[in-house]
């Protein structure tokens, strides 16, 4: 079995949600599991391919942070 | 901060650097992460109760002065985006009412149209037939 | 967008500078506020316009002020009431009715995903019973300017509905007194004598496909007939700008107007383009690219190019139109033509595809053959392509509050609304700039979002940041003269407006 990848993501600065929900739009290109720690969210993610590995972490964070920006409260509304 | 200021580390393809919140609010912090997300990878850490870490990744090799100078425009973008966030305060009280005035402003025929596109969705709303009343036109008017 | 400016914004002086947007065009940083107001400084003038130094006798301070710039002597009621005129469009229902009359169509463009059919599915041509629900449909729509639109497929192939449309509208309007523009978008090569006076006796407007000179528009273009699409075309076009001068209407106003779509091909031919439109009497060119989605991967290599090349497409075949206006021949680009209204005039000129928030089903709404409602035709392309999420009801079934009141308009109105939206809220071109929802959830799945640097993104930004930095240098005024005339839309009295529907300020 391919060795998953570990994504931590602060929970003072992402949003529960936005990481779910990252990890639910990737899910094509992995098996996710969600988790947490006192301190932050926890994605585990298997890659169905080797040849996505080396991105799909970092397109997984990528997209985390735009859905948690895109959820708050934009400063100037 | 200017990117002399930044304590960078530098390593494949990554640069990374942490912020004083108590300098940069994380508004600032995410308003400039945003502007980056088209430009590689951002990663963002708590790395001490104010601090923030951000690492910057390229989604192609880069050499240690391109990624010194990604760095740079992060924080050059942080100085623009705190000037913007104090402009957004400083007038958005102001904002808000002008905005309140200009679309629900109480003079004259505004008022009118107001009241009549009001009275139309009701009617519009109300009639089984669904047969609207055009708001330029009111019955009886 | 970065802001590639050095800055302190400890020096910002809270009590004297009203809200601005600001970014670099060239050496200098523009302003930009919410009533599209629009002002150049040099580094140094912004550094002493944000710590409130600029005195009162200073000509820059009065520039500032007449600009509403400043918090100090700021004119909050004309201030208001100018952002109310701008915002003018909120207060109207749909405008524009897109009905697609058939999917039929006798071409197979190499870039069309239109949904089109061959010429013999006549189970995709609208009934009769149908064109009548949905034109009844239509006038419910509180708005005093109303536009119906043929579209297709190729929409003369099933002509009978846009005669009756065409007259049952004009009919119902004797006591509806709305203003009523018809016009039809069609590819000529179906058309007859008969046709041709049918629509120029009631005033309908022709908009037709012109991609270029003859090897051009026939490279994109496969006709069926495998004769010269763009030799039909033409010649069908000069019939009927011929009849419109026989009949004394100015051809300034008069004449069959053309939209382009821009593939690999047409990027070396900015000047070819436009000469054909010229010397056809045309005077309003719109460079539009491609939609990317829908296309196999294979056709998009052949036809289709990154922004950034699309861009740099704009700008040199601007930059021959504006060569072309300095020689005396009016001739504008219209998407810049939407922008220059917006930082121009008082008025926002309500092109649905550049609002905030967006007009899709809440400026114009869109009729399949069916009589399904789709929020606008881009929303019927992706309805066709998997994605019902655009499908708002049935004229049999549906009233038209339902419509307005659909979950799905109010999302992409929620979705659209810049102030909300990350970058956009304080992107210098947000006054005058608009975002597409549907774009971004055919690319991304899902409508909240402008991604950064999206393809629409970067190619409204990369319009508007040309046309501010042409101004920038315009040190005599002379292109700014020309750019103003630009944004003077002259209707064709009593009838239909120079432009086609969809581009018409209501």
């Amino acid at each position: 079995m391919a060795e998953p990848i570990a994504l931590r993501f602060h929970k003072s600065l992402y949003d529960e949600d936005a990481v779910r929900r990252a990890a639910e739009r990737f899910a094509a290109l992995g098996n996710y599991e969600l988790g947490a720690s006192e301190a932050d969210w926890l994605v585990s993610i298997v890659p169905v391919r080797e040849s996505v590995r080396a991105r799909l972490g970092d397109e997984l964070s990528n997209h985390a942070l735009f859905e948690t920006i895109l959820g708050r409260k934009g400063m100037n509304t | 901060m200017s990117e002399n200021e930044l304590q960078t580390e530098v390593d494949e393809r990554r640069v990374r650097f942490s912020i004083d919140e108590s300098v940069y609010d994380l508004d600032v912090v995410m308003g400039a992460a945003y502007l980056f997300l088209d430009r590689g990878y951002v990663f963002l850490d708590r790395v001490g109760d104010r601090r923030i870490q951000v690492a910057l990744r390229t989604r192609k090799p880069a050499s240690e002065a391109e990624l010194h100078a990604l760095a740079g425009e992060f924080a050059n973008e942080l100085l623009n985006q705190a000037l913007r966030k104090r402009v957004g305060e400083a007038n958005g009280r102001l904002r808000e009412f002008i905005m309140a005035k200009a679309l629900f402003a109480a003079d004259g025929p505004s008022t009118i149209d107001r009241l009549l596109a009001e009275l139309d969705a009701e009617e519009m709303a109300a009639d089984d037939l669904d047969i609207p009343v055009p708001w330029e036109k009111p019955s009886g008017g | 967008m970065l802001t590639p400016l050095k800055v302190d914004p400890t020096t910002f002086d809270e009590g004297s500078v009203g809200y601005f947007r600001y970014g670099m065009v060239g050496d200098k940083v523009l302003l930009t506020n919410d009533v599209g107001e629009h002002l150049f400084l040099t580094p140094e003038e912004f550094r002493r316009f944000i710590a409130g130094q600029v005195q009162a006798d200073e000509p820059l301070y009065a520039n500032l002020r007449k600009r509403y710039f400043l918090k100090r002597d700021l004119d909050v009621e004309q201030f208001a009431t100018k952002l109310r005129r701008k915002k003018a469009f909120l207060q109207n229902g749909p405008h524009l009715h897109a009905i697609v009359t058939t999917l039929r169509c006798n071409h197979a463009c190499r870039y069309c995903h239109a949904s089109r059919t061959d010429m013999t599915a006549t189970d995709t041509d609208m009934s009769l019973e149908t064109a009548r629900k949905v034109v009844d449909f239509a006038f419910r729509s509180p708005t005093p300017v109303l536009g119906f639109e043929f579209q297709g497929g190729e929409p003369t192939a099933n002509f009978p509905v846009i005669r009756f449309v065409v007259d049952y509208a004009l009919e119902k309007n004797r006591y509806e007194n709305k203003e009523l523009l018809l016009s039809t978008v069609t590819n000529l090569t179906l058309m007859d004598e008969e046709k041709m006076h049918f629509l120029l006796d009631r005033g309908v407007s022709i908009c037709t496909s012109l991609d270029g000179p003859a090897d051009l528009h026939d490279k994109n273009r496969g006709w069926m007939e495998k004769q010269s699409s763009h030799a039909t075309v033409t010649g069908w076009m000069d019939k009927f700008n011929a009849e419109w001068v026989r009949r004394g209407f100015d051809p300034d106003l008069f004449h069959v107007d053309a939209l382009m779509t821009t593939t690999r091909a047409s990027l070396s031919r900015g000047r070819d383009i436009v000469d054909e439109y010229v010397n056809r009497g045309i005077r309003s060119l719109h460079l539009r690219p491609l939609n990317p989605f829908g296309f196999a991967v294979n056709t998009w290599q052949q036809v289709g190019y990154t922004m950034d090349e699309f861009l740099a497409f704009y700008r040199s075949t601007l930059d021959y139109i504006i060569e072309l206006n300095r020689k005396g021949v009016f001739v504008q680009e219209r998407l810049a033509s939407v922008f220059l209204t917006k930082m121009f005039t008082p008025d926002d000129p309500n092109y649905s595809d550049c609002r905030s928030p967006c007009g899709s089903g809440s400026a114009q709404l869109a009729y399949n053959f069916d009589g399904s409602i789709y929020t606008d035709d881009e929303g019927r392309m992706a309805a066709h392509m998997g994605n019902d999420f655009f499908k708002l009801g049935h004229v049999d079934t549906s009233s038209f509050d339902e419509i307005l009141r659909h979950p799905t308009v109010k999302a992409l109105k929620v979705a659209s609304i810049q102030d909300a939206l990350p970058a956009c809220h304080s992107c210098v071109h947000k006054p005058t700039c608009g975002v597409q929802p549907l774009h971004n959830y055919m690319f991304d799945g899902d409508i909240f979002g402008q991604r950064p640097r999206s393809r629409k993104c970067q190619e409204f930004y990369g319009v508007q940041q040309y046309l501010y930095q042409l101004l920038s240098n315009d040190t005599d005024g002379s292109l700014e003269r020309i750019f103003r005339r630009w944004t003077i839309q002259r209707s064709r009295p009593g009838t239909t407006p120079y432009a086609p529907a969809s581009e018409v300020t209501a």
